[in-house]
Parts: C-alpha cells; structure tokens; sequence
C-alpha cells in the first residue's frame, strides 16, 4: 500500500474540458490578477494536488503559521509559504470575490474564490523561509520585486497542454500514484534533481533503490535561475542514462513542474512533502539540497528533517553523503565507506566540468558516463554557436 | 489524541447527522460511539452532563470518535481529548459539514477516505499510462 497524501487525501481542482470551457467564457467578465513564472507553476502544483492539502494560495493564517512554525494552520507540516501576490496592474478585490488567474501574456490559467488580502511582512519572510536578507539570493530579490499584498484563497487550474514541456513525462500525482500500485510498487523512493546527472548521482539513487521497491527520477522542469542546465539537456541526459544503465522494471522518470527557490533546508522538505503526494514513500536529500552559492551549511537540508516528529512528515529522508569514485577502492564510493586519501577520489566541480566542457574536453568516465558527457559537450558547443 | 464530537442541536436533523457521521467514519476505519446525552442522563448512566464528560474523556482516549448530542455543552475538562462542535447552523449546511470533516481529517483525527482515484478513473489513467508507454 502507499503512503497516504499528505493531510490524508489527494486534492483535485484540476477543471475537466467542459469545466474549463466554461471558465474560458465566463472570466471574461471577471476581473483578473496577474500570475508570473512561480506563481503559475505553483497554481498547476495545487491543481493537480502535488501541494496537497492546499486547495489554493495560502490566506493569512496558514502564511503565518507556515513562516513562523513550519505548519499549516491546520496541523500538518509545510515549511513554504505558498503565495499570490497582487501586481501594479491588478484590481482591487475583496473576500468573496471570484477572479480570474491570467499570465503576464493575459492567457487564461484558473479561478480563485477570494478568502483573504493581506499585507506580507517580506522581511520577516525572507529571514525566517530564506535564513537571509541578503539580496544576492535569488530567493530574497524574487521578494524584493513583490508588492507585499497576498491574496489567499481556493483556486481551480486549467491544464493548458499545448504549452506544457515534456509533455510526454507530465504525469499528475494521481498518475504516479496508479502507476506505482500498477507495477506493484509499496515503497518509492524520489529524487529530485536540476543539474545532469553524474556517477555520484546515479550512485546514491542505486543505494537508494537497493531499500525499497521503485525509484522515481523526478527532475524539476519548473522556472530556474540562470545559470542551470536547460531542462531539455537535463532530461535528454536522464533518457539516456536510464536507457543504458537502470532495471527498466524498476525506475520511472517523469517531470516536477515545480519552481525553485533556492530556498536550502526548508525547500528540502517542501520538496519531500510534495513527492509524498505522487506517492513516494522515501526522498533523497543530498548535501545542500536546494541550495545556492554559500547560503546553507552542507548538512543544513537533512537536519531541519529532525525538527519534525517521526510520523509528520509520513516520507522518509534518505540522507546522503558526497559520494565519489574511489581508484583505491575501484568503485563509487563516500567519505562514510572509503578510508582512502581524498587524492584517491575522483570529483570535479561543477566550474571545473564547465571549464572542461568549454575546452571541448570530455570528464573522465569514473565522474560522468561517456554518454552523458558527449551530450553535455554537444550542448555547450550549441549554446556557443548561439 | 482522541476526540469528541459534540453536536449541539437536539433535533431529529442532528440524529440523522450523527447516524450519517458514524457510517462514514466506520467506512474509513474509525472507531465510532455514538452518545445520546440525554438518554444517558435518564437511564444514570451519565447522570449528568459531567459524567457523560468523563465517559467520553475515557472513550475518547482510547481511540474512540465520540458523536455526543445533546443540547448543554460538555462541563468539565476533557484531558488530551480535542472538543469539536457542530451547532444548528452547521448542520443545514453540507459544506460546512465537509469541511469540518476535513478539518479532522488534517488534524489527524479522523482517517481520511480509503480510496483516492475513483476506480473508472484509475482504468482511464492506466489506459493512458500505457499509451505512453510507462506500462
């Protein structure tokens, strides 16, 4: 059996067709406040139930709760506030108001039924979700650039497929969840990803899969910062690699049209709470998990798991190591397994693979499979040419 | 935690309800007791409405839902027992019903419902999980 969503039940407010269709009609006579990237995608995640049990954009309660004590107003842990905020364009609207959800383009994207307005203490929120105030991280500038006025309340989403990437590997949560049981799977473990994959990853994730019966690659796709890999590299490495060197009974892929944050420790368990909803029972945290430059400690995003009871959660971290090829050992290795020299270790950093890449070099095959690496230097040499 | 689920209109509406609440919650696996309140009263039982307190404290903290109808409120603390009321207004209203299951249910009090894709929509999923070929 699999693990329960979280809050108990896997929330719908996904429109059908004929739904959606109405909509389309009716918002013409709705006013409308305007989504961007991270709000739209964040939109799609509640529709689909991937934040269950959110049923909309969070009113004051929950956002309080939420950035003060890591839980809803209602019981259950959550660790981000999830938040609309209102733009220079948009209208004025009051509890009770239904209104329209378009994108910066004007484009249709669902309905809210308005419970609440309300002024956001952004300071508060960025030192206490962000640990920082420092402008520098993507997380705080995404809140520097807001009004400060969050709207909450329940929402339907319309699934808009023509503009969906990867489309192939857009699978829902109660999709995840049919397949899993399909093939037979009771424990599913996740790993969340935006990088390409490498020998450490793939390492970790078959440690992972020796403990339980499947594993779910779940690479975002949602807005990131520049700099990240383009998605379709990403995921163009990942059909590879799967293809090449994974039971294909025992792995699945499909995509996580999450935005990031950048948010350390307390987007770790966001992220594990959200793939408890596509029915994942376990979650790899590596080091740094949703990290950037030099804001968490390396151990910060498997720690802050402690501070919430053994059940609360209801997903299991799988905390990990750096791991590396050892020449010593011959094998893929971490510092909790090899005793030998760090100058036996075979690691490069992600500037030191850049650099290689630009150089036209491919990385040794003890950090990247051959196949990987070809498809990362096809790609570098393409954004050159660009 | 355990707790105790008192409905405060005595009419034949919150009869209904609480006969309505103790299927439901017995579905999803959860051990219901169903109290009159003052039918306990008059057969002693209860005695009083501090007495059919302690006898719900007592259900409640071992693992029972208590459904308790009865027109006074509870008397006495109740010890690591949650105290949820449903008034008259709430009883007209079906939402306001959901959404006070619902709120048990996030607070883990009640077990949330046993099946979350309905099985016509599982075979609709399965059909286009495989025509992408995950199975």
């Amino acid at each position: 059996m699999l693990v329960p969503p979280h809050g108990g039940r896997l929330v719908d407010r996904q429109l059908d067709e004929d739904q959606a269709t109405d909509l389309i009609e009716s918002a013409e006579s709705l006013g409308s406040l305007t989504l961007n990237e991270r709000e739209r995608n964040d939109l799609e995640m509640i529709g689909n139930g991937a934040m269950s049990p959110l049923e909309g954009f969070m009113g004051r309660h929950d956002y309080r709760s939420v950035v003060d004590l890591m839980h809803l107003s209602s019981g259950p842990g959550w660790s981000i506030p999830i938040t609309l905020s209102t733009k220079s364009d948009d209208p004025e609207v009051s509890p009770g108001d239904r209104v329209a959800l378009r994108d910066e383009e004007g484009l249709l994207w669902g309905d809210m039924l308005v419970e609440d307005v309300f002024q956001a203490d952004l300071e508060a929120e960025a030192e206490k979700v962000l640990g920082t105030k420092d402008p520098s991280h993507p997380g705080v500038a995404y809140l520097e650039g807001l009004s400060g006025t969050y709207v909450g309340g329940a929402v339907r989403s319309i699934r808009r497929r023509e503009w969906e990437e990867f489309a192939r590997y857009r699978l829902d949560p109660k999709e995840t969840r049919v397949l899993f049981r399909a093939r037979g799977w009771n424990t599913v473990v996740a790993f969340q990803t935006r990088n390409p994959v490498h020998r450490a990853h793939e390492y970790i994730q078959k440690c992972a899969l020796e403990m339980v019966d499947g594993l779910l690659l779940h690479p975002l796709v949602g807005q990131t910062k520049k700099g990240d890999v383009p998605a379709e590299v990403r995921m163009f490495c990942y059909e590879t690699i799967l293809r090449c060197y994974y039971p294909e009974t025992r792995v699945t892929m499909s995509v996580f049209p999450s935005a990031m944050r950048y948010a350390g420790p307390r987007e770790a368990v966001l992220h594990a709470i959200m793939r408890k909803n596509y029915g994942c029972s376990h979650f790899i945290v590596g080091r740094d998990h949703a990290g950037v430059g030099d804001f968490y400690g390396t151990y910060d995003a498997q720690m802050i798991f402690d501070r919430f009871d053994a059940d609360e959660l209801g997903i299991v971290p799988l905390k990990f190591e750096h791991a590396f090829y050892c020449r010593k050992c011959q094998g893929m290795a971490t510092m909790k397994t090899c005793p030998h020299d760090s100058n036996q270790h075979v690691f490069l950093s992600g500037t030191r693979v850049r650099e290689m890449l630009g150089r036209g070099e491919l990385p040794p095959p003890e950090f990247t499979r051959p196949e990987i690496a070809e498809i990362l230097l096809e790609s570098m040499k393409s954004r050159e040419s660009e | 935690m355990g707790v105790v689920i008192w409905i405060s209109d005595g009419g034949s509406r919150a009869n209904e309800l609480a006969d309505g609440l103790k299927v439901e919650m017995t579905s999803r696996g959860g051990k219901v007791e169903l109290l009159d309140a003052e039918a306990l009263g008059r057969l002693g039982a209860g005695g009083n409405h501090g007495g059919t307190a302690a006898a719900c404290d007592m259900l409640a903290r071992h693992g029972a839902i208590v459904i308790v109808i009865g027109k006074a409120t509870l008397h006495c603390d109740l010890h690591d027992v949650e105290v949820q009321e449903i008034t008259s207004e709430m009883i007209a209203s079906e939402d306001a019903i959901q959404r006070f299951l619902r709120k048990l249910e996030l607070s883990g009090l009640l077990p949330p419902p046993k099946h979350d894709v309905h099985p016509d929509e599982e075979e609709e999923i399965r059909k286009k999980l495989s025509d992408l070929g995950y199975l």
